[in-house]
């Protein structure tokens, strides 16, 4: 059985919305990073869907990759970040992070 | 489409260079200890990719990798721009690292067991040649794929800078704002991407075009989403209006030369990569893409310049200037012609040599540069330095001969040409609030008694940095052709 095209956009669609409305509202540094995560998954979902009827499959799906390798990158970084805040301030909470102001 | 070729390696021989010293930095960073070390070997590295940028471009334009690296006047232009702007901030760096007190008002050490870590000098210049390195790689994509992967070089390299210092908290904290908003940044940028991906089905710019072309403008609402979204992403690199939240915030965080490095040469690929992205994926829509810019560079410049008003730290003030020169640089983008791209070149290049020359003061004069009443009296002190920092200012704020007079003139000049009239009249204006912000810091110099002592005398390298922003802002303001021969379209 093969799924609809508009199936699977909508799906990263919401998938996009609930980590946009994750990022937008979660005030733990580690829960945005998970929200970010989502948002990049929505991506890869959407290139390997586009990749099934491009003239070019193989750069949709290439494509993904190189999301799903940097993704962990950047969560390194993040988790690296967030370790360095945690030992300076003792925490993670973005709304009580504010000595840099206007 | 063919496929990779050993020779075009060659092409990117500027990148390797500085990836290799990177590399060599990073295996001997147990053995490096002092900074002047690393700081050279970075300069080297810097002077000698910027001179193979240059003679890469004596064959004429090429691309390679199967059509995603081009090497062209435009990247080459950007390439050496970023190049210069890493070396000058390396040999900024040099003084800026010596042994940094914590913040005693701010520092609570909560473990016995943390010592004040040691200096990292090679890992910093590392990271700084990572970031150039992603940087140059966005100047000469001309595949959304290759722009991706050296936007995020950048970006993922300029996040550890700003933290680098990591007992700081200030320091900290810059880094979790900046790295939050600049993921989210990226996941919009590859949703514009992945949306632009699906409407043409390609990713280089070339296919993307004519894919655009063939279909007519308008004709497909998802192009416009992945338009919106691929502005959004790149704004956030530049610091442009909707997505400025961040710059103040990282640059007073980081370390001063960190935020001379964000303010110019990741700025100026940012800027390289929307050119491009605009003028040859999106040529087809340049309608909707023009009325974006134009969103984006006047609403940059008044939220630049109205807040500047009330700063009295002087790395924000610098921040909002950045995001207000962002906006102006932008405006040369809006007529979508190749004359306004080159007006926009001739904008950066000038930019970042003035404001590599203010933030070099402010390191110069060390803790004392951050605040702007540490400048009360400055000119009593340090006749000198006082008078390098009217000029950058006066250049900043666009009055001639400096280098800010010519280019703020060559930007205002392209819009007035693509008839966007009402945008270049608020360019003017907000320069006239941006000379009040200037004069302030010019009248706390020359014109108020000394409240601290005078600082010390700095090194030979700040003094060379100084020096050639220095040369390079009086040149651009009396001889304001020399450009020209450089800057060609993209």
């Amino acid at each position: 059985m093969i799924i609809p095209l508009e199936h699977v956009l909508l799906f990263s669609l919401i998938l996009f919305a609930i980590g946009m409305v994750g990022v937008l509202t979660r005030r733990n540094a580690i829960g945005i990073l998970i929200s970010i995560e989502l948002l990049l998954n929505a991506v890869n979902v959407n290139l390997v869907c586009f990749s099934r009827v491009s003239e070019d499959p193989m750069a949709g799906q290439m494509f993904a990759f190189f999301v799903i390798a940097l993704a962990a990158a950047a969560a390194a970084v993040g988790l690296a970040i967030v370790v360095a805040i945690y030992r300076t301030r003792n925490t993670v909470q973005t709304d009580e992070i504010q000595l840099l102001k206007w | 489409m063919n496929g990779p070729n050993v020779k075009d390696l060659a092409l990117l021989l500027p990148e390797l260079i500085l990836v290799c010293t990177a590399l060599a930095l990073i295996l001997a960073a147990r053995r490096i200890q002092k900074t002047p070390w690393a700081a050279a070997l970075t300069v080297l590295a810097a002077v000698a990719a910027a001179l193979a940028s240059a003679w890469l471009l004596s064959g004429g334009s090429k691309t390679g990798f199967g059509g995603m690296i081009t090497v062209d006047a435009y990247s080459q232009f950007f390439k050496v721009l970023i190049a210069s702007a890493l070396a000058l901030v390396t040999l900024l760096s040099v003084t800026a690292d010596r042994p940094s007190r914590p913040d005693p008002r701010t520092h609570r050490p909560k473990d016995p067991q943390t010592h004040r870590p040691k200096p990292r000098p090679a890992e910093y210049h590392a990271l700084l040649l990572l970031a150039s390195t992603g940087m140059m790689f966005a100047a000469s994509a001309v595949d959304l794929l290759i722009l991706y992967l050296g936007l995020e070089l950048a970006t993922l390299c300029s996040y550890i800078l700003v933290g680098i210092t990591v007992e700081k908290p200030t320091s900290n904290e810059a880094a979790i704002k900046y790295f939050l908003l600049g993921s989210f940044a990226s996941a919009l940028l590859l949703y514009g991407i992945a949306l632009a991906y699906g409407a043409t089905g390609a990713t280089d710019y070339a296919a993307i075009a004519s894919a655009f072309s063939s279909r007519g403008p308008g004709s497909h609402r998802i192009l416009l989403a992945a338009i919106g979204l691929l502005a959004a992403g790149l704004a956030f690199k530049i610091a442009a209006f909707p997505f400025h939240a961040w710059a103040p915030d990282a640059y007073q965080g980081a370390s001063t030369p960190v935020a001379a490095f964000l303010a110019t040469a990741s700025k100026a690929a940012g800027l390289a990569a929307l050119g491009r992205v605009c003028l040859v994926a999106f040529a087809a829509e340049a309608r909707v893409l023009s009325s974006v810019l134009a969103g984006l560079a006047g609403l940059s410049i008044i939220v630049g310049s109205i807040m500047a008003l009330s700063q009295t730290d002087m790395k924000r003030l610098l921040a909002y200037s950045s995001i207000a020169h962002a906006g102006y640089a932008l405006l040369g983008f809006v007529s979508g012609t190749p004359e306004g791209a080159e007006a926009t070149m001739t904008y950066v290049f000038l930019y970042v040599f003035m404001t590599l020359g203010a933030f070099g003061v402010v390191i110069a004069l060390g803790q004392r540069g951050e605040s702007l009443n540490g400048y009360q009296g400055l000119a009593a002190q340090r006749p000198g330095t006082a008078a390098l920092m009217l000029l950058f200012l006066l250049s900043l704020t666009g009055i001639p001969p400096t280098a800010g007079f010519t280019a703020k003139f060559v930007v205002i000049l392209s819009i007035v040409r693509a008839g966007h009239l009402a945008l270049a009249v608020l360019a003017v204006v907000c320069s006239v609030v941006w000379a009040f912000v200037y004069l302030r810091v010019a009248v706390l110099m020359y014109m108020k008694e000394p409240q601290e002592p005078a600082p010390s005398y700095f090194s030979v390298a700040v003094y060379t940095a100084l020096a050639v922003a220095a040369l390079v802002t009086i040149i651009g303001g009396i001889f304001p052709g020399s450009l020209a021969t450089w800057v060609v379209s993209p």
